[in-house]
């Protein structure tokens, strides 16, 4: 285990104790002249993992070093590969499924070995690696948590849209409770997926990374500020991106800023980032939303129709309301800080 | 009156493309027609270029068809991509705005303004192709009230709106056809025969199959083509108590099954390509430690992630020799979709009865493809089962006790006297980890001869399928899929004048010995299709036979045209009055 620590400020972080200055917040900073993920990408209309992989590669750029990426298979790297130039001036290899960290370990490791020779000057790249939900709650777990476990510097990214969406929505470790995917199948006897969803941010701090963070496109003040901090951060650095999926959300193409707005304040998708200092093993945490109010789960299953079977099981709603409140119950000693209540029983009163 | 109809719909994804070809063929699978179909998918997640062909026929078939009788357009991208896939004197029914003017001039062309139809008059653009299905009732006599059947019984739980609104577009369709379409050309839908037939695919049939073999538990990970067996399972399979598990991996998956076959009972996985490579470990595994289990294998282009929506058969090789050491296996690969069926369940017969793995070879066409069946499909289904025993004489069992038949009685775990330890490790009858000189040996023997076994055995009989003179002097020999477009050049062949037949085994280890060995012994030329750039066939056959081959490979993604293997049966007739060795290539 790990020391705890709370950041009691809530909010967008450029700041860390790991790091000399902050990083750039880009609110801050006017026009972003960074290039992302051009045109030429075959991602569907109101996909969130193109806004969400365009934003990280601005903001890795904006450290000014040459971007190495690592990805694995999965939609974005379906959608990407067709016309590679979308990647701009981005170095890019696809490996197989399972191998996205192991990948990225061989990246790092052969950078490392040309600088040591002086082929090139350290520190001069960032090695990131992307991949999916599947790909890295599933298939690429083991490699992820052996890449953590080294200690390796660089920076790995899991697009998370909560399925197997590349082979037809299939559900995988981070599809939550109650979803019907091809896999999980809502019926009359098993309704949809049985199973909690698993956390992979709670998995890499398990396994000792330097520096986890949650975050979304939607505030991209946010995600970049972390992006960039996973990039000066020494050590094995997780993002995880949620990734909006009108495919397999059976959601409409134009509705991803309420999606994930309604995400926010039910608290289905919690902003949060965890910094750790190696040698004392103390990791920080800080909140970096918090809703004004907190909506019920049931106003987030509406939007989404992989979630239509449940939503007329009040025991299935209930269930999915407990888990969100398990987890945010984590955060009380900083709402508690900050004068907000933990429950929303206790706010409405 | 054609018997015969091949007709291909084009378009964007999205414009329901397919669907209008699914509601063909499931009015004329109800009417006992004949069907094959093939369809392309996009490499994209949506969006993209599609089509689907279906051939509709009197008489049984195998093939899709190779040059078309009625071809649908939807957009002009689809007819110029299309367009010279049809036959000189076909027809074409497009979209009204397209621009014909290249089209040659033996066509029978009609023009019909889906589009504004849809969007004007309906005001709906997504009602389009039911547009196009009432075109098409008009030209192709298809009974409007039986697509009305169809229609209602698809959108009847989207409410009366929904439902109104498709039966309004039907009708206009209709009524657009009938006043400005004057049929000109004699395609019609063929005569069906008396018996309704089903429609499914190869995937739906390797599931159904697996279902009415006793599969108990499923383990897969999701992999284009092969993924439909389990989301079909995934939500069938409990209905007859069975379960269904979605592991993290492929590896995950057959070591699952392992478990579950050793533990349990009747236990399977479906994968693809790079699925299976990553399960080659375990298939040594499970020939080692003698469990049975059934692996299916939808192949697609590659190496590698490779073509996901394309088909290939490269996985052969992998299939037959795929894990290290000596690792014994069955591998079986279905011709249609029917089959599918029928091979599957043929997979657990002798997985069971010769507890080792067996692994079903098909690919991405045959797994997609809409197939007629019939219903007698069912009946006398291929049984086999473990040799399971009850012991109790006081002894250690023995797990791996040396037999008159090669296979050792089992006990599943819980078995008052029947403790016993599978092992990967080599062992003696007894499952302690051996490796002297004798108990390896033994044992490897021991294994192998349960493939021998086999060969004799009545299952594995009549797994050939044969067409063709059978007195000719050409010969072709082919596997899975490629069997329908080999069954289709040697009846053009025949009508060319020249004479050949085909063999096609059903099963390629241990190999149909006695009838390969009569057929290649009767032949002079041996022509192997099949697609892959290797010529994996015809390798294990040259091997095998030491006999030359004449390889056509393939490697475009798509499946073999009767055409191309006709022309290599002219080439190889050409030749049979020479001698010399020169005639076949390095590759084939």
């Amino acid at each position: 285990m790990y020391k705890v620590l709370f950041n009691r400020h809530i909010g967008p972080n450029p700041d860390s104790f790991l790091l000399p200055e902050p990083v750039l917040d880009v609110g801050d900073y006017g026009a972003i002249s960074t290039k992302g993920l051009t045109s030429g990408h075959q991602g569907c209309t109101g996909c969130g993992m193109v806004t969400g992989t365009n934003q990280l590669l601005r903001a890795l750029k904006l450290t000014g070093k040459h971007v190495v990426a690592s990805i694995g298979t999965g939609c974005n790297e379906v959608i990407t590969t067709q016309n590679t130039s979308c990647w701009g001036d981005v170095s890019v290899d696809h490996n197989n499924f399972p191998n996205t960290a192991a990948t990225l370990s061989g990246n790092i490791a052969a950078l490392k070995a040309l600088a040591q020779a002086g082929a090139v000057s350290p520190k001069s790249t960032v090695n990131v690696g992307i991949a999916g939900d599947g790909g890295s709650y599933d298939i690429g777990l083991q490699a992820l948590l052996a890449w953590i476990a080294r200690g390796e510097d660089g920076v790995y990214v899991c697009l998370n849209n909560q399925a197997y969406m590349n082979t037809g929505i299939q559900g995988s470790g981070a599809t939550p409770y109650g979803t019907n995917t091809s896999t999980t199948p809502f019926g009359k006897v098993i309704r949809g997926n049985q199973r909690t969803q698993q956390y992979i941010l709670d998995l890499a701090l398990a396994a000792g990374a330097s520096y986890v963070a949650a975050a979304c496109p939607l505030l991209h003040r946010d995600l970049m500020i972390k992006a960039q901090k996973a990039a000066a951060i020494e050590g094995p650095c997780v993002l995880e991106f949620y990734s909006v999926c009108p495919e397999g959300w059976k959601s409409d193409t134009d509705v991803f800023h309420e999606i994930t707005e309604l995400a926010l304040e039910t608290r289905s998708w919690i902003l949060y980032e965890a910094e750790r200092e190696r040698s004392s093993n103390t990791v920080l945490f800080t909140l970096n939303y918090a809703p004004k109010k907190y909506l019920a789960i049931s106003e987030y299953l509406k939007l989404q129709e992989r979630f239509s079977g449940m939503r007329d099981f009040p025991e299935m709603v209930e269930r999915a309301q407990e888990i969100i409140e398990a987890r945010w119950f984590f955060w009380k000693p900083v709402l508690e800080a900050n004068g907000i209540e933990w429950k929303e029983e206790a706010r409405a009163s | 009156m054609h018997p015969d109809l091949v007709l291909r719909i084009a378009g964007e994804s999205g414009e329901g493309v397919i669907t209008i070809g699914e509601t063909l063929c499931k009015i004329a699978a109800r009417e006992g027609i004949h069907i094959v179909t093939f369809r392309t998918f996009p490499a994209e997640i949506k969006g993209g270029a599609c089509m689907i062909q279906v051939r509709l026929s009197e008489r049984r078939i195998r093939y899709h068809g190779e040059r078309l009788d009625f071809l649908i357009c939807l957009n002009q991208e689809a007819l110029d991509e299309n367009l010279p896939d049809l036959k000189e004197d076909g027809v074409l029914l497009c979209e009204a705005e397209c621009d014909l003017s290249g089209e040659p001039p033996g066509l029978t062309v009609y023009r019909v303004p889906f589009e504004r139809i849809a969007t004007r008059e309906i005001g709906s653009r997504i009602s389009k192709n039911i547009v196009v299905l009432g075109t098409l009732s008009h030209l192709l006599g298809l009974p409007k009230n039986k697509i009305e059947a169809f229609i209602s019984q698809r959108f009847a739980r989207k409410g009366k709106a929904v439902l109104d609104h498709n039966l309004d577009a039907l009708q206009r369709g209709i009524n657009f056809a009938e006043q400005h379409l004057d049929k000109k050309d004699s395609y019609k839908l063929p005569k069906g025969g008396e018996q309704k037939k089903l429609l499914m695919t190869g995937n739906e049939a390797i599931a159904l199959g697996a279902a009415a073999s006793g599969l108990k538990y499923f383990f897969g990970y999701p992999i284009t083509p092969a993924s439909e067996i389990m989301e079909w399972l995934a939500v069938h399979l409990p209905k007859v108590g069975g379960a269904v598990l979605q592991t993290e991996d492929e590896i995950a998956a057959i070591c699952s099954v392992a478990g579950a076959s050793w533990a349990g009972g009747r236990s399977m996985t479906s994968t693809s390509g790079p699925g299976l490579s990553l399960m080659s470990e375990t298939i040594g595994l499970l020939s080692m430690a003698e469990i049975p289990a059934v692996i299916v294998d939808s192949q697609r282009g590659g190496p590698s992630t490779g073509m996901p929506t394309k088909t290939e058969q490269s996985d052969l090789l992998l299939a037959l020799y795929g894990s290290h050491g000596d690792a014994t296996r069955v591998v079986l690969a279905p011709i249609s979709v029917s089959d599918c069926f029928r091979v599957t369940a043929l997979a657990f017969a002798l997985a069971e009865k010769y507890q080792l793995p067996v692994i079903v070879l098909v690919d991405q066409a045959l797994s997609a493809r809409l197939e007629t069946v019939d219903p007698q499909l069912v009946e006398r289904l291929p049984q086999g089962s473990r040799l399971c025993v009850e012991p109790g004489d006081g002894n250690q069992f023995a797990r791996y006790r040396l037999t008159e038949s090669e296979v050792s009685p089992a006990a599943l775990p819980g078995t008052l006297g029947g403790e016993h330890m599978v092992t990967g490790m080599e062992h003696d009858e007894l499952g302690n980890f051996a490796c002297d000189e004798e108990t390896h040996t033994a044992m490897t023997v021991k294994r192998f001869r349960k493939l021998a076994a086999i060969e004799n055995d009545p299952l594995a009989q009549d797994l050939c399928v044969r067409w063709g003179d059978k007195e000719a002097e050409i010969g072709i020999v082919t596997w899975g899929s490629s069997a329908g477009p080999v069954e289709e050049a040697v009846a053009v062949a025949k009508n060319l004048g020249i004479s050949a037949q085909a063999i096609v085994p059903k099963i390629l280890n241990p190999l149909p010995h006695e009838e390969l060995k009569a057929f290649l012994g009767k032949v002079k030329r041996v022509i192997v299709p099949e697609l892959n750039f290797l010529g994996q066939l015809a390798t294990l056959l040259r091997s095998t036979y030491r006999i030359p081959t004449i390889g056509l490979t393939k490697v475009k993604g798509v499946p073999l045209e009767p055409s191309e293997i006709v022309e290599k049966i002219v080439e190889a007739s050409a030749t049979l009055n020479v001698r010399s060795r020169k005639l076949y290539g390095r590759a084939g």
